[in-house]
């Protein structure tokens, strides 16, 4: 039977973390489920706390200007799930949500995040690999953002032209 | 400013050692370096010798308007802090003009791609009108940081704020076009 440390040492995000983090990282954590279309965490509540998704399916989301949901992202094993509980204000930016049956491992944030200003060889390792993760979401999210820039534009031009400029803010 | 009319000349370029000609006069120079970075609120909390080795890796640089700072690909080797001016940071597309991201001023940060694999910027950044700023050289400083992990995080942690900016802007950005696509059409 494989222990929390165990499951928490095989995960990518933690490859070639010193042995000792690993096992602070396994104090601050547990395994949690949620079921299908679970809220996971919703945009504006305090962010205290990060998952490791180790099987299943998470979205996150957010609302256009207009309140029309917009999906950002999909996650899946292996993937880091939250990161405001790094940054003042400590607020989720998005809401996240389970779209299948998922296993995930739980992170106190708070705590890791005060084990972080005291240490930082721990501090240094966390903001690296977070900081890695957020990079791709970001080249991700820009991707969408062309894309529906360019989708936009496609549309403008098959009818007929808009009065408003396209970059108007 | 005499620290600013000093970097009239100065290009924007990597000098290998970071510092202007440490020649004759130059200790008053990079003591005034040291005290503008210090007084950067980006800054704010580091420590002093941390300063230091901030202040070894920089010089202040000028842009003139419209001029780009660096383009989208291009090695991510730097970072800047803006003195005066403003900054556009911009999402390239081709064959159309630019998404502008966020505009930036003064005691902002550009440029956070310097220390994260693939080193390569990730946006456009252009000077929206004459900018001054202090440059620092990436490279050195990330050295620096992989050596010494108080640096690092103090480092790490100012840099992946300006990260999550840039996602929150552009995610901003990616939601305003869906209202937009999604508008009714006029009759």
């Amino acid at each position: 039977m494989k222990t929390l440390y165990d499951i928490i040492a095989e995960q990518p995000f933690f490859r070639s973390l010193n042995p000792e983090y690993m096992r602070q990282l396994a104090d601050n954590a547990m395994q949690t489920w949620f079921e299908a279309d679970e809220l996971i965490f919703r945009e504006g509540d305090v962010a205290n706390r990060f998952y490791l998704i180790v099987e299943g399916k998470v979205t996150l989301e957010s609302s256009a200007p207009n309140g029309q949901p917009v999906l950002l992202q999909t996650l899946g094993p292996g993937d880091l799930l939250g990161w405001s509980w790094l940054f003042s204000p400590y607020v989720w930016r998005v809401h996240a949500r389970a779209v299948e049956p998922t296993e995930a491992i739980f992170f106190y944030g708070t705590r890791l995040l005060s084990a972080c200003e005291a240490d930082h060889d721990l501090g240094y390792e966390m903001f690296k690999r977070i900081s890695e993760v957020m990079m791709h979401r970001l080249q991700s999210t820009r991707g969408k953002l062309n894309l529906a820039v360019a989708a936009r534009t496609v549309g403008r031009q098959a009818r007929q032209p808009e009065t408003t400029p396209a970059n108007k803010e | 400013m005499s620290a600013h009319s000093l970097s009239n000349s100065t290009r924007p370029r990597v000098r290998k050692s970071g510092r202007p000609d440490a020649t004759r006069s130059a200790a008053p120079v990079l003591e005034a370096l040291k005290a503008l970075i210090a007084a950067q609120p980006f800054f704010k909390g580091m420590k002093e010798e941390h300063l230091q080795t901030l202040a070894d890796s920089a010089m202040e640089i000028q842009f003139t308007a419209g001029q780009v700072i660096f383009r989208e690909g291009d090695l991510a080797h730097r970072f800047y802090l803006i003195e005066s001016g403003k900054v556009a940071v911009e999402v390239e597309r081709r064959g159309a003009e630019p998404i502008l991201l966020q505009a930036l001023g003064p005691g902002q940060e550009v440029g956070w791609s310097w220390i994260l694999p693939p080193y390569h910027e990730q946006f456009t950044a252009r000077a929206l009108e004459a900018t001054a700023a202090i440059y620092f050289h990436g490279t050195l400083l990330r050295e620096q940081c992989e050596a010494n992990h108080d640096l690092g995080y103090e480092l790490m942690s100012r840099m992946a704020v300006v990260m999550l900016h840039r996602i929150q802007a552009t995610r901003c950005q990616l939601l305003a076009s869906h209202a937009r696509r999604s508008r009714p059409e006029p009759a």
